[in-house]
């Protein structure tokens, strides 16, 4: 059996974002911050990511993006470089989550072969559909055919379990993306697991999406973009849940400041935190390092 | 005899070479309104480039990873050339007045001639994956890609990156409203 060590990696964030963004149709409630992490999923063996963060400079100047804090550094406190990485697992193809996709210049990429064949036909319609294009940097796609040039980049057509020993991926189509997709990694090494850690992406920005700020009274409340539908993607949530046992806290957010408030955490780069979600047996915590 | 992986012999202009700029090349920059009727006339032909960039850059990406073909039947490559002819257009009916102008559109016009012979590569073959050609595809694109970057620090209005519709762009443009009132 694999245990997985696993911590959410904060690289940058913006200060302020409307609270309308993250919970669909909550308008006028003033801004949070949002960070921008992605997840690193260790064992004694293997090195993996959840997303890759962005790496355009132009990015941070556009939006007002802090602390920005490249892959080396992001990966220091682990004794990790990017060098280390082998595996990435993208949710979605957001400048956020795969813009970093030269950064790591040894691991493998799946990512859904719906997101990436749905984001090249829409690059094809007219200019009135380029809402449909937000967030997603153009550039990322030259990185993207040269990772296929060299047999690093899998094209993924729906669910893939054990891409590594008890790691699946699960498809979430038509959601906050065309070809979203989730990571679940099952700890026990069963399946259905006891022991999962679900790790969402963009498909829950927050815990309030999981609950809708009402943890007395929980219902799914989706987040507030989406490319696809509102109603999958609060099946997919549901999705999610049961995939963690219906614990909902494990299943990770993508965007969530509070995950500082509870799980261990400390501060990496400066201003940036490390959260800790698991500890395996292979690994100590760096909580207190 | 030619062979295939030369250049076409038609269809692609001559674009004349880059020296190194230097502080003098900024020399005749003058008021910014010298560049602007510049500007204007080859912005359409700069967005051409971008989109026949990113529709050459997605034919390759699906052949690779062989991905829907149900997408490229939607005719990418036709639509790459079209947005060739209309850059085309475009950059040779500007007329650059200064230094700096002129420099940004020695980078454009090499831009598209690259665009240009990777779109002949693609138009030709059924399936770039099994060609050999698929390098040159590729670099020819990613050569392209970088002149366009470096038209964006010569003269404003000329991003490579559009992100004008992400909710990030709406709440900052928001913001800066809110700020102002």
């Amino acid at each position: 059996m694999t245990d997985y060590s696993i911590h959410a990696l904060e690289y940058s964030y913006i200060a302020e974002h409307p609270k309308s963004a993250v919970m669909y149709g909550l308008h006028n409630m003033g801004t949070i911050k949002l960070p921008f992490s992605y997840i690193l999923i260790r064992s004694a063996e293997t090195v993996a990511l959840v997303d890759v963060g962005h790496s355009n400079a132009e990015i941070n100047k556009e939006f007002n993006v802090q602390n920005w804090t490249a892959p080396a550094e992001v990966l220091a406190p682990f004794g990790l470089t990017p060098e280390d990485v082998q595996h990435v697992f993208i949710s979605h193809a957001h400048f956020d989550h795969m813009g970093g996709l030269d950064q790591f210049p040894n691991a493998t990429f799946y990512i859904q072969e719906k997101e990436l064949s749905s984001w090249i036909w829409t690059m094809t319609l007219d200019r009135k559909f380029r809402w449909l294009m937000g967030a997603v940097d153009t550039s990322d796609i030259l990185k993207a055919v040269d990772l296929a040039r060299k047999g690093r980049l899998v094209s993924v057509k729906g669910a893939m379990e054990n891409v590594i020993p008890n790691i699946d991926i699960i498809p979430a189509y038509d959601t906050h993306t065309a070809g979203s997709q989730y990571v679940v990694v099952r700890n026990d090494g069963k399946s259905p697991s006891t022991d999962a850690w679900v790790l969402a992406g963009d498909l829950v920005y927050q815990f309030d999406n999981l609950d809708g700020g009402d943890p007395d009274d929980p219902y799914y409340h989706p987040v507030g973009l989406a490319n696809g539908s509102q109603e999958k993607m609060i099946w997919a949530i549901h999705e999610m849940v049961e995939a963690a046992a219906g614990d909902t806290t494990r299943v990770i957010p993508g965007h969530e400041t509070k995950l500082a408030d509870r799980f261990p955490s400390r501060e990496g780069a400066p201003g940036l935190q490390i959260v800790e979600l698991n500890v395996a047996k292979a690994h100590d915590s760096i909580i207190d390092a | 005899m030619t062979h295939f992986l030369d250049p076409p012999t038609t269809g692609v202009l001559p674009a004349s070479p880059i020296v190194q700029s230097t502080e003098t090349d900024f020399a005749d920059l003058g008021a910014p309104d010298r560049n602007l009727d510049y500007s204007v006339q080859v912005s359409p032909g700069f967005e051409a480039l971008k989109f026949a960039a990113s529709l050459l850059t997605g034919v390759l990406l699906l052949d690779l990873t062989g991905s829907d073909r149900t997408v490229r039947d939607r005719g990418l490559e036709s639509k790459a050339q079209d947005a060739l002819d209309e850059a085309r257009d475009q950059v040779f009916s500007a007329r650059p007045k200064s230094q700096l102008a002129r420099l940004h559109h020695d980078h454009i016009k090499l831009a598209l001639s690259h665009l240009e012979r990777a779109a002949y590569h693609v138009i030709r073959e059924a399936n770039v994956i099994v060609s050999t050609t698929s390098d040159e595809i590729f670099n020819l694109i990613n050569s392209a890609w970088d002149e366009l970057k470096k038209t964006s620090s010569l003269l404003p209005g000329f991003h490579t990156v559009d992100l004008a519709q992400s909710c990030c762009a709406f709440h900052d443009k928001q913001l800066s409203q809110a700020a102002k009132r």
